[in-house]
């Protein structure tokens, strides 16, 4: 995969998210019904990672092919998601979400943006 | 026959550059295999594993730091710089990242982010948050070189070259956006 080939698009959209009522819900649940939120809002041309925090939940989406440029859109999937999110965790539930271009152009004459994906390692890996 | 089979294996690794030490190396460990043969894959595995070009990791130095409490994981600024692999050579004997004598020289460097805001976990794992490098012009680029910017001359921490998605990148005057592993930089 070269997300910096012509013509790509890849975004990321990180939703921060602290459950309004005390509804206790298995973190497998959670991240069962992101993904699956997750595929029909972008498709399954990303990648998603939920991680549980003290406070709440971290969504994070790697996507390709949406138009994170055009504020009406990056407004519509704020409203549904949270919705989603609403009618997960119920009232009193806050969200906050980010999204940002990671690769492609912003159709603004601007020089497209690139994107790296750093692997990890552990020690005890050598440079051979 | 064991030389004919190890310059064959070394023919073969040439031709399709692949790292075919590490593969001989789970061939090894399949028992039904016959022994002997087995054994010459065991000593290809240990003559090629060397040859294979590039991997991520750790500087010696910095293990050897580490070990002489020289880093402070969890306080000190570290930032990461878009390496020209055309103007450097991995060692894990360097050092140095600036200085008066650093080991990797300044034509390499593509362009520098700023502090990563790194943080050290119970667990062992060395992350930041996702960042970018702004504007950037110059080479076309191929690792990453993650630094200590708190100690004297900067010292060197760790190298990645290889499995990086996007690489390798050319710099178009736009921003290169970084996403970090979930798991992290590195971990013990």
């Amino acid at each position: 995969m070269d997300p910096n080939s012509q013509n790509q698009r890849w975004s990321k959209w990180v939703w921060f998210v602290k459950p309004g009522r005390m509804i206790q819900r298995p973190f497998v649940d959670v991240k069962a019904n992101c993904a699956r939120f997750g595929r029909k809002a972008f498709g399954s041309v990303s990648r998603m990672n939920v991680t549980q925090t003290g406070r709440g939940y971290i969504i994070e989406v790697l996507t390709e092919g949406h138009p994170v440029h055009d504020q009406n859109f990056v407004e519509y999937m704020r409203e549904n998601w949270e919705e989603f999110f609403v009618s997960g965790f119920g009232l009193g539930t806050k969200v906050k979400m980010t999204a940002k271009l990671m690769a492609g152009s912003r159709q603004d004459g601007t020089p497209s943006a690139q994107m790296l994906i750093i692997p990890s390692l552990k020690i005890g890996d050598t440079h051979a | 026959m064991r030389r004919l089979v190890l310059a064959l294996i070394t023919l073969i690794n040439s031709v399709f550059s692949f790292d075919i030490g590490r593969a001989m190396w789970r061939v090894h460990k399949n028992r039904r295999i016959p022994f002997e043969i087995r054994m010459w894959l065991l000593q290809g595995a240990l003559v090629l594993h060397p040859i294979r070009g590039g991997a991520n990791a750790l500087y010696d130095t910095f293990k050897n730091g580490l070990g002489l409490k020289v880093f402070d994981m969890d306080v000190d600024v570290f930032k990461a710089t878009l390496i020209d692999s055309a103007d450097y050579t991995y060692s894990a004997a360097h050092d140095f990242y600036g200085g008066g004598t650093p080991d990797v020289p300044a034509a390499a460097k593509v362009a520098e982010s700023a502090d990563l805001s790194g943080t050290w976990s119970a667990a062992g794992v060395f992350d930041s948050p996702d960042f970018s490098w702004l504007t950037v012009t110059g080479d076309q680029s191929e690792a990453i070189i993650l630094w200590d910017d708190t100690i004297t001359d900067d010292r060197l921490v760790a190298f990645y070259d290889t499995g990086i998605t996007g690489m390798p990148v050319t710099p178009n005057g736009g921003n290169i956006n970084v996403t970090v592993h979930t798991s992290g930089w590195f971990s013990l």
